[in-house]
């Protein structure tokens, strides 16, 4: 189906979405709790340098909240996707989840003799960190494969949590989640306030991000869209059901898969999305194509001092994780996305500290 | 509000107790079996538990509908099978169809279009299509008593899902205004999507001729998780197909509810099983065994003709009781 062009926008492409009450009364209560309307001087995004990618954001909040708006977006279609990884907490030197499945290798070796001698296993267990730099897509996917699978969806979920709750990030010597930028964790709060229903779509792990995204994030497993295994139901030893993760890739959410794995989890495009890398490309293209007012913000990641460098978009170093190349760098500029200045607009980055 | 104000087209009897005393023990901070209100979800099978199945899917009236208005399309199809019995109107043809015919004709008539193409023609179809033995919208064949259910356990704080065999993209386009289920809690088989930009560089997902969720038997439960990270309370089904999704159900802690629709009313509806002798049917089997089971786990079993005073919003309010 191709647009007109002159016609106005469909708000969305969900079809047959309509008043979500339940939702409202829960923005409700929460704007009444955090106070995050009305009063002058409130300020519902403290963490952020007064700049274009605020203000994107308050535009976008104000023009598809008010009724009387041409770009009011009624409350059944307010939704808003967050890619994870350098996007919402710190993706460098390498992602949170593959430190997660190397320990696990690690403490999986006992029963695993033959990893000693077997790559990529090997490498890991050595902490041969030049050959784990050079591991191909269907190295990473042995390693997952053989620390994320065998197990039921929930002995999976306890070892996922339980690493997260203990595991610390070097640098900064913080748990992992400590990571979480809290600018973005405005963002998602000042959307819930004004009744968008928050999702995370990551190329990370669903099951992995859902172990701690209601505890760190305030979003709930349903509200959690990843790449994600195959599962088996079958009965364990007592007759009780179960799940088991099989080592099977059922959903690859990343790239084009984001936009693909929206639509199966939510019917449509979202109204507003955030991304950092190519990997979001799709997932902001497919939010654009909804019309309406809609928001496409892209971090850039341009803060060697307080974080990391990295593009290779505007002259920064080259990457192999959350790669943000200057093509995609000229289509945001050409298509009208926020481009977020970690150095320019955040004013802090993390909740520690100050 | 009481209770009889929510369920008004229940006749008084066992299956309608246990909705009741499973919402009370949920929802009653001081019982054993409190469910947090963010833990309480509801799954509903559609075909057989909340419209009717017989004399066949209404997915595959609207897949053999498309058949006809694509043939002009397609010349090849009047010297191809299964494509050349459906346009000929062959009934005997048709009754025997294989699961690899219905296949094809669900992947052509489904595939090749946009999300959003396919939700307009599905849209359009289910609002002028009329199932010949009531003369009436497909739509208004959905089972009063159950929509009742579904508003009884919204207003207590529970999340409505739909869990199909049939395409979660054809029942997206109505679950809203039907049922009050918005598209995000629509669980169903898809067809796999490929992402593609079209000629004004706009995102669009053509759906594909591959299936990516077949969300029957085992993978009901499957597909609960992968959408919801964690097991229901109360499940709602009619047939073999929703076996797993019950046990899935019943394995949770807390208050659970496990409710299978029984077709056992010929005058009002149709009367099939093959569980109690009632005849056999390929559409919505409800086996000897899987009533067994049900009896033996302490499922409930609704009968339609004993436990529905009424089916269809559009019918007067009499009961189905035969004393």
């Amino acid at each position: 189906m191709k647009r007109i062009k002159g016609l106005p926008s469909r708000p969305s492409g969900r079809p047959g979405a309509m008043a979500r009450q339940e939702f409202l009364a829960f923005g409700g209560a929460l704007l009444a709790t955090v106070g995050l309307t009305g009063e002058a001087g409130s300020d519902p995004l403290p963490s952020w340098n007064d700049g274009a990618a605020k203000q994107a954001i308050l535009e976008f909040v104000r023009v598809t909240t008010d009724s009387s708006n041409p770009k009011y977006v009624a409350p059944s279609q307010r939704v808003a996707t967050f890619d994870q990884d350098g996007t919402m907490w710190v993706e460098h030197p390498i992602y949170t989840q593959v430190v997660f499945a190397f320990d696990r290798v690690i403490a999986l070796a006992p029963q695993h003799p033959e990893w000693k001698t077997t790559e990529p296993f090997k490498s890991v267990l050595s902490g041969d960190k030049a050959a784990m730099a050079k591991f191909t897509v269907k190295d990473f996917e042995a390693i997952v494969f053989a620390t994320h699978t065998g197990m039921s969806v929930n002995a999976f979920s306890a070892i996922a949590a339980d690493w997260i709750g203990t595991a610390k990030q070097p640098r900064w010597n913080h748990l992992y989640t400590d990571l979480v930028y809290l600018p973005m964790l405005e963002v998602m709060r000042y959307l819930r306030a004004n009744g968008y229903m928050t999702y995370i779509v990551t190329g990370g792990g669903q099951d992995f991000v859902r172990a701690y995204s209601d505890r760190v994030y305030g979003i709930p497993s349903r509200q959690i869209i990843g790449s994600a295994v195959e599962t088996q139901y079958t009965y364990g030893k007592n007759g009780q059901t179960v799940l088991m993760r099989a080592p099977k890739l059922e959903l690859n959410d990343n790239m084009s898969g984001k936009a693909e794995d929206i639509y199966l989890f939510i019917g449509g495009p979202p109204q507003a999305a955030f991304g950092n890398s190519t990997g979001d490309q799709q997932m902001l293209e497919y939010t654009q194509s909804g019309g309406g007012a809609c928001l496409m913000m892209l971090v850039l990641h341009d803060d060697a001092q307080r974080e990391y460098a990295y593009g290779p978009a505007t002259g920064l170093p080259d990457t192999k994780v959350g790669t943000f190349t200057q093509a995609l760098y000229d289509e945001a500029k050409a298509r009208k996305w926020s481009v977020i200045s970690m150095k320019q607009d955040w004013k802090r980055l993390f909740a520690f500290g100050s | 509000m009481t209770v009889a104000d929510l369920l008004p087209s229940w006749n008084e009897g066992p299956a309608k107790a246990a909705i009741v005393d499973f919402v009370q023990r949920a929802t009653d901070k001081a019982s054993p079996d409190f469910v947090r209100e963010e833990d309480r979800f509801a799954t509903f099978d559609q075909d057989g538990t909340l419209w009717v199945e017989h004399p066949m899917y209404t997915q595959l009236v609207f897949a053999l509908d498309r058949v006809v208005a694509l043939a002009p399309q397609h010349p090849e199809w009047k010297n191809t099978e299964p494509f050349k019995s459906v346009l000929a109107g062959d009934k005997a043809a048709l009754s025997k169809f294989t699961m690899k015919d219905l296949e094809a004709i669900v992947m052509t008539t489904h595939a090749g279009v946009t999300t959003e193409a396919f939700a307009e023609i599905v849209a359009d179809w289910i609002a002028k299509a009329r199932d010949p033995r009531w003369g009436r919208p497909y739509t208004e064949l959905t089972y009063q008593p159950m929509l009742e259910v579904m508003n009884y356990l919204r207003a207590s704080g529970f999340r409505v899902y739909l869990v199909t065999g049939g395409g979660q993209a054809f029942v997206r386009a109505f679950a809203q205004k039907v049922y009050g289920v918005p598209p995000e809690h629509v669980i169903g088989s898809a067809a796999k999507t490929e992402y593609v930009s079209d000629s004004e560089g706009r995102g669009v997902l053509m759906k594909q001729p591959d299936i990516l969720l077949f969300n029957d038997v085992a993978a009901k439960p499957e597909d609960i998780y992968l959408f919801l990270g964690r097991r229901p309370h109360a499940a709602f089904g009619n047939s073999t197909g929703d076996q797993a999704m019950l046990e899935y159900t019943s394995g949770n802690r807390g208050a659970r509810l496990m409710m299978l629709v029984f077709h056992d009313d010929a005058a009002r509806e149709y009367l099939y099983g093959p569980a109690t002798g009632l005849p056999d049917t390929p559409f919505g089997t409800f086996t000897q065994a899987l009533y067994d089971d049900a009896k033996a786990k302490g499922w409930i079993v609704i009968s339609m003709k004993n436990d529905w005073k009424r089916l269809f919003a559009f019918e007067a309010s009499t009961s189905g009781r035969t004393s």
